[in-house]
């Protein structure tokens, strides 16, 4: 009652008793109320008519929205930069992780030197039901412990370890027959006498020298007769050879090596 | 009989054209035995062989090398050419022709022609060898010169013995060398 003579006051209309029971205090309304007190009730909160209630009301929607639309144009860049930037260095610290993860589980060491070998030549392989499988070695965390590693490198003999708990730790031996072929295909012409006498020793009669050319896409074959004189007197395109693998015999004298010619 | 004399010529000429053809056929060439990327990969392999030997003929002039590395050196360059093929060197001094190619490497050797670089200008495929012309640089008596240079690169199969065995292998081998 006090809204009715509060109305009634400051506009100096009147809403009846009934209106106000009617259209205010039920929670479901299904009438709907005239105009004219709809315009009383827009005079007591200082608006003209109804009308113009409702029409500043949508400019206020307007202008809200234009202020979000601003706001929107720095807010959604701005957050959506923060979160590439956060990704990126989450991802950073993942592949660091992973490094770190690789260093610290499994560590390849020289057996003479002692000295950590990092040769990109090193293949890490699971033997899984007997059948090696190729082991990527920043996943290596999920490997379970007793998993047999095996290690391949043209010039490191073969190593088998199984996988401690926390670092893994593999020796290798140098493939003596192998690094001296790798030395001799970067030497020059110095001491040529002694690496073709070297050469002779190393490589058996039955040798077989495959070079891979650009892409895989032939094959060059090689006696020893002619792998040895290349490798007498290396030239620049040999010096460009990246041994793939080797085999030896019992007397560990290569019978077969494939090269890559870059 | 004339008659049968002329059919019996005719189907002697016919079954003659026709073995021939066949035997075309039948030929190993490069381009049926590889697709067109593996014959680019091997003409690039050919070019890497005049290269060696172009390394090898300027390895030979140093007057600071040893007999006995000078002998390696000619053995490795005889090496690369085809024993089976007449080997054709015109050039060097005198620019006379030459088919003795030990006696050329000899007269490389003691000759005043030094080569400075080597650019390929084109390549021709053909049934077994490629045909590679180069642009020459060299100092003939301290003076630079450039001339065009022409060699043909074998690559045929070829028995290879690999100690008590031999396989059939596609080799690399240079036939005829012309500077001009």
């Amino acid at each position: 009652m006090q809204l009715i003579d509060d109305v009634e006051k400051a506009t100096k209309q009147r809403i009846s008793e009934k209106w106000v029971y009617t259209h205010l205090k039920p929670e479901l309304n299904e009438k709907l109320p005239r105009k004219d007190m709809l315009d009383i009730l827009a005079n007591y909160c200082r608006v003209n008519s109804w009308d113009a209630f409702v029409h500043s009301l949508s400019q206020t929607t307007v202008l809200k929205k234009a202020k979000f639309n601003r706001l929107k144009q720095w807010v959604f860049p701005l957050v959506s930069l923060v979160a590439i930037i956060g990704f990126f260095l989450w991802d950073f610290m993942q592949i660091e992780d992973s490094k770190k993860i690789e260093q610290e589980n499994i560590l390849m060491k020289d057996f003479y030197t002692g000295e950590e070998i990092k040769d990109p030549s090193l293949h890490l392989f699971v033997k899984k039901n007997g059948v090696l499988e190729p082991l990527d070695s920043t996943k290596n965390k999920a490997l379970k412990p007793e998993t047999e590693i095996v290690v391949e490198s043209p010039f490191y003999l073969e190593a088998k370890v199984k996988k401690e708990n926390k670092s893994t730790s593999i020796v290798l031996k140098p493939n003596d027959y192998a690094m001296m072929l790798k030395a001799f295909i970067q030497s020059d012409i110095k001491d040529w006498e002694a690496r073709k006498e070297q050469l002779n020793t190393i490589l058996s009669d039955d040798l077989e020298a495959l070079i891979h050319l650009q892409d895989n896409l032939g094959i060059e074959y090689m006696n020893k007769e002619e792998f040895a004189e290349k490798l007498t007197l290396p030239t620049k395109a040999i010096k460009r050879w990246q041994i793939l693998s080797l085999e030896q015999d019992s007397l560990q004298k290569i019978t077969k090596v494939r090269i890559k010619q870059h | 009989m004339k008659s049968g004399i002329l059919l019996l010529f005719f189907s002697f000429t016919l079954s003659l054209a026709w073995s021939q053809s066949i035997d075309h056929a039948n030929e190993v060439t490069i381009e049926n035995s590889f697709d067109k990327k593996a014959i680019q990969a091997y003409a690039v392999q050919a070019q890497v062989k005049v290269e060696e030997f172009v390394e090898y003929l300027n390895l030979i002039q140093d007057p600071k090398n040893s007999d006995e590395l000078n002998k390696q050196l000619k053995q490795t360059i005889m090496q690369l050419f085809s024993p089976d093929e007449t080997i054709l060197v015109i050039g060097g001094k005198n620019k006379t022709l030459s088919t003795d190619l030990a006696q050329w490497i000899e007269d490389w050797k003691h000759s005043n022609l030094k080569i400075n670089s080597l650019e390929l200008i084109t390549s021709n495929l053909e049934s077994s060898y490629w045909i590679n012309e180069y642009q020459l640089n060299y100092q003939l008596n301290e003076t630079k010169k450039g001339d065009k240079m022409s060699i043909q690169i074998y690559f045929k199969p070829q028995s290879k013995k690999f100690g008590k065995t031999a396989k059939t292998v596609w080799d690399f081998k240079i036939g005829h060398v012309l500077f001009f």
